[in-house]
């Protein structure tokens, strides 16, 4: 079966403050025999192609006693195939000059590369010659064995901190394996991975029909479609099993958690609630919320916890640590990181965040905030479809994981519209239903050393008088 | 779909084709050709180029002010980028709260950043405020009134943060290296430090804004899905009253002398890793011979596929992320490779280093790596600039160390030029053997056994402080 999903052009606009323009993603959709979905964006604004392979793998569903295997196994993608030798894909894509990388996130794994469009159909050959024929030498594992190994000690054991929040709040919060374990692997489970669950993971995973091709920028439908054909088409599907129960119990008390870092120097907290499905209205609801609460300096929690109440020297958090709101499948956790001050506690940093909330459960926020949300919501979403760390990756991706979860890369032209659909009374009801102490998972992070004290200069901040700051300019 | 639909679909297409095994050449390449820019200068002297890229319809602008962290008094190191924090949060008009509800409420960003040579506020928003982005700019850089409770609480700030970062190995790396390579040159200083932060008062901040923000050290760059006359007309509506006035004279400091190989070692406690830097001087950005000097950083060890990621990563397995970092600024530059490796292999990685410097250095490149790395710079140039804000950070790159014009339209000729005989003396220009630099964070008592071939070691605590060898 084939077919193709030409969508006419789609215009975003909303009404805001902020009057809207208009921008059209070019999207082409359709499939191989083989199962594959192909996803081409045309953007002829410059003279570069995007070329992305995302498999229907993410580091949820790996083996157990298998911690960081998904990850690993993305590193073992860069190893050779038939054709390509170890580490030949990433020179035969610089010789084109482009540049290639490869990532692996709760819900997909992905391979992309950015390069001059003149390079489109090598790209194409190498992904299309590891997605066919992995080929992994026992010295090649144990070579990314040590590579992993030293990842995760240059990213978590050898942090202050480690990766309290972004992996072990996961592991706290959540009670379902594939939500709860630790992402990047323990050191031992790394290890004692083989060459035969390198080959069983790539045969079943690793499938044209469990992917799909993205190609955005300098190109056409029938470029790719020919090329696709080409060096894809004969790749043979392989039986899917059945999906991981990835479900999540609610959670019905607070969970609060200590643990003690022998790095750290200064305290931090990590704190987090289970959010609702994606792409539901409480979703779309949060969404228009979070940069309202966690954006920038103007935003409600930095506001109280940074500036009023001087308990933090820093203030984060958002919906994904990893990428855009959009690109989750699984259940998911709205995270913040509070690095607060040697003198405070966790107990302070808590209490503030409480009392945020709680205005918000009260009395939602103003229609004012509502346009501006959304405003900036739209003007990043433009920024995701120019770019994300490289020319037309935030696009390819969000494409890409559309067609992968929903058959149906279109569904990018209704995230803004969704959002704009979200009333003050969406906010409000959501907020309380989701961001309640009922759903809220904390993990203090103290030095394993006694803090130092305040800083010289923390004593004459405390004095100073909040309203001081409220005050309007003037030279002192 | 049920199984044996699967099964028939895969027999049905392993016959009809089978896979190509060589690989597709890659076509001619197209020329990079952005599009032509517009440059004014207004009265006051503010010199403003514009470029029109309709990726989306957003823009990027970046106000700079030619001076930064070197033109700061050495006492009160970290000054400059507390005048450009410290801006944003007052002026004469505006509360600290109301800038930045301003910016959000328009779904734009501001963010402020001061480097050796230039301090930078770059804007992003939708191409429809860019007026409103630009007073806001204007505002903050013209206007400040610097309010002496936003500086103390900057301050309260900036001491737990510097505490926070001695518990990391890539800052107390970077930190030690400066300091160690350039000594008494300003380009030591990397920010504040709890030693010079009592010194940054109110009178110290408001003393550098009056010397150096000035339209005639200042430049405007805007790239976007905008029209130049709109650019220019919100531009001198923002900062055509802006009032010139004489610079200080600018300081050129020489850079000091680099002799023998000098170990520096940070005890960190606990440290299952050793981070670790080896490097030495390089030549001023606007050196002539900064493309030979690029190409063999990417042959060294810049890209992903170069001669140290192949040996200490892929050979070795020692490392997960060695980078090789070339940085060019106005009075000179610094080379430094690094990685972070696992204490069992920290000598073993400190020969490769140095085994793969000497390499390079007395042979120089094959000649299919260089024409590969050619072509790499090439296809990074115009992946570099494919973005509205790639673009202003070239243009902002070329404004700041007053590259040639010409330089966008330029850089694929002129990077394809130098012979392997010229990237060989390029090498030995970027990569010091015998005279260099190397800082390592870890836990001494570990690695000690490892690092016999050096005469002298210096030791220092995570605050900084001279200490005798860790036992």
């Amino acid at each position: 079966m084939r077919f193709i999903a030409a969508l006419p052009a789609l215009l975003l606009f909303v009404t805001a403050s902020v009057p809207a323009q208009t921008f059209t993603v070019a999207v082409d959709y359709f499939k191989l025999d083989n199962g594959l979905k192909v996803v081409v964006s045309t953007d002829r604004s410059a003279p570069v192609v995007l070329v992305e392979v995302i498999y229907n793998i993410g580091f949820r569903v790996e083996p157990k006693g298998r911690t960081g295997f998904a990850h690993l196994f993305e590193h073992m993608m860069f190893q050779g195939s038939a054709n390509v030798k170890k580490m030949q894909h990433v020179a035969l894509i610089q010789e084109a000059g482009g540049i290639v990388n490869g990532s692996t996130r709760f819900d997909y794994t992905n391979y992309f590369q950015s390069l001059p469009s003149n390079g489109l159909e090598r790209a194409l050959f190498l992904e299309a010659d590891r997605m066919r024929s992995l080929d992994v030498t026992a010295e090649n594992l144990k070579n990314q064995q040590n590579v992993v190994s030293e990842e995760v000690r240059v990213n978590v054991l050898n942090q202050p901190h480690g990766a309290f929040d972004w992996i072990e709040i996961w592991e706290k919060a959540n009670t379902n394996w594939h939500n709860a374990h630790d992402f990047y692997g323990a050191l031992q489970e790394l290890e004692a991975a083989t060459i035969e669950d390198v080959r069983a993971f790539f045969k079943t995973y690793y499938a044209p029909n469990n992917a799909v091709l993205v190609v955005s920028g300098d190109t056409t439908a029938a470029e790719v479609r020919r090329l696709a054909e080409k060096h894809f088409g004969s790749i043979p599907m392989q039986p899917q099993p059945a999906p991981a129960d990835l479900s999540e119990p609610p959670q019905t008390a607070p969970k609060s958690f200590t643990r003690t870092d022998k790095l750290a120097r200064t305290p931090a907290i990590a704190v987090a609630w289970h959010l609702p499905p994606r792409m539901t209205r409480d979703f779309f609801a949060l969404s228009v919320l979070d940069p309202l609460l966690n954006s920038d300096d103007s935003a409600r929690m930095y506001r109280k916890l940074v500036r009023e109440d001087r308990l933090a020297m820093s203030s984060q958090g958002g919906f994904n640590f990893l990428g855009p709101n959009w690109d989750m499948k699984g259940p998911m956790l709205y995270t913040m990181r509070v690095d607060y001050f040697n003198d405070k506690t966790a107990e302070q940093v808590v209490a503030a965040i409480e009392s945020v909330l709680d205005d918000v459960r009260k009395n939602g926020i103003t229609a004012a905030e509502l346009a501006q949300a959304k405003t900036t919501m739209r003007s990043s979403f433009l920024d995701d479809m120019e770019a994300g760390g490289m020319p037309l990756f935030g696009r390819s991706n969000l494409l890409g994981v559309f067609a992968l979860f929903d058959d149906d890369p279109g569904r990018i032209t209704t995230i803004l519209p969704e959002l704009e659909k979200v009333t003050l009374e969406d906010v409000k009801a959501a907020a309380n239903r989701w961001f309640v102490p009922a759903n809220r998972t904390s993990l203090d992070s103290r030095p394993a050393a006694k803090p130092t004290g305040p800083p010289a200069d923390l004593s004459a901040v405390v004095s100073t008088k909040a309203e001081a700051l409220a005050k309007v300019g003037g030279a002192q | 779909m049920n199984r044996s639909a699967f099964l028939l679909a895969a027999v049905l297409t392993a016959a009809s084709a089978s896979a190509q095994t060589t690989l597709p050449a890659v076509g001619a390449e197209r020329p990079f050709a952005p599009a032509p820019r517009s440059e004014r200068t207004l009265p006051n002297g503010l010199q403003i180029i514009t470029l029109g890229h309709a990726t989306v319809p957003k823009v990027s602008a970046i106000l700079g002010i030619k001076s930064g962290l070197a033109a700061e008094p050495v006492e009160r190191a970290g000054l400059a980028q507390f005048v450009v924090d410290l801006a944003q949060e007052g002026t004469t008009t505006k509360s600290s709260e109301q800038i930045k509800r301003d910016v959000f409420a328009m779904g734009a960003s501001l963010n402020g950043s001061a480097g050796q040579d230039a301090s930078t506020f770059q804007l992003r928003g939708l191409n429809t405020t860019l007026p409103q982005m630009l007073a806001v700019a204007a505002d903050v850089v013209r206007n400040p009134s610097f309010p002496q409770a936003e500086l103390d609480l900057l301050k309260a700030r900036t001491g737990q943060q510097l505490q926070a970062q001695t518990a990391s190995p890539q800052y107390l790396n970077h930190k030690m290296f400066r300091q160690t390579l350039f000594g008494s040159h300003p380009y030591s200083r990397i920010g504040a430090s709890p030693e010079t932060l009592p010194a940054i008062d109110r009178a110290s901040i408001v003393s550098y804004h009056d010397a150096f923000y000035r339209p005639n050290n200042a430049f405007l760059i805007v790239v976007g899905d905008v029209a130049a006359d709109a650019v220019f007309a919100a531009a001198e509506k923002a900062f055509g009253s802006w009032e010139r006035r004489a610079l200080p004279e600018a300081k050129t400091v020489p850079l000091p002398e680099l002799k023998g190989r000098n170990l520096v070692f940070v005890q960190r406690p606990n440290s299952v890793q050793s981070s670790i830097s080896v490097g030495n001087f390089t030549p001023k950005r606007d050196d002539p011979r900064w493309y030979t000097l690029q190409l063999a950083n990417q042959i060294f060890g810049a890209a992903f596929d170069s001669r140290l990621v192949r040996n200490i990563r892929e050979e070795k397995g020692y490392t997960y992320s060695p980078q090789s970092v070339f940085q060019s600024m106005a009075q000179g530059g610094l080379y430094r490779a690094v990685a972070d490796v696992r204490n069992e292999v920290t000598g073993a990685t400190l020969k490769e280093i140095y085994a793969e410097i000497d390499k390079l250095r007395d042979g120089g490149p094959e000649a299919e790596e260089l024409s590969d790395a050619k072509q790499y710079s090439r296809g990074l140039f115009v992946i570099q600039n494919a973005s509205q804000t790639g673009l202003a950070t070239t243009l902002t790159t070329m404004t700041t160390f007053n590259l040639p014009k010409d330089y966008p339209e330029t850089f694929q000729r002129q990077i394809s030029q130098p012979s392997g005989e010229a990237v060989k003396t390029g090498a030995q220009m970027l990569l010091g053997s015998m005279d260099s630099v190397v800082a390592i964070v870890g836990d001494y008592t570990k690695v000690k056994d490892q690092l016999t071939g050096f005469s002298s070691i210096r030791f220092f605590d995570l605050t900084g402080k001279s200490i005798p060898e860790p036992k």
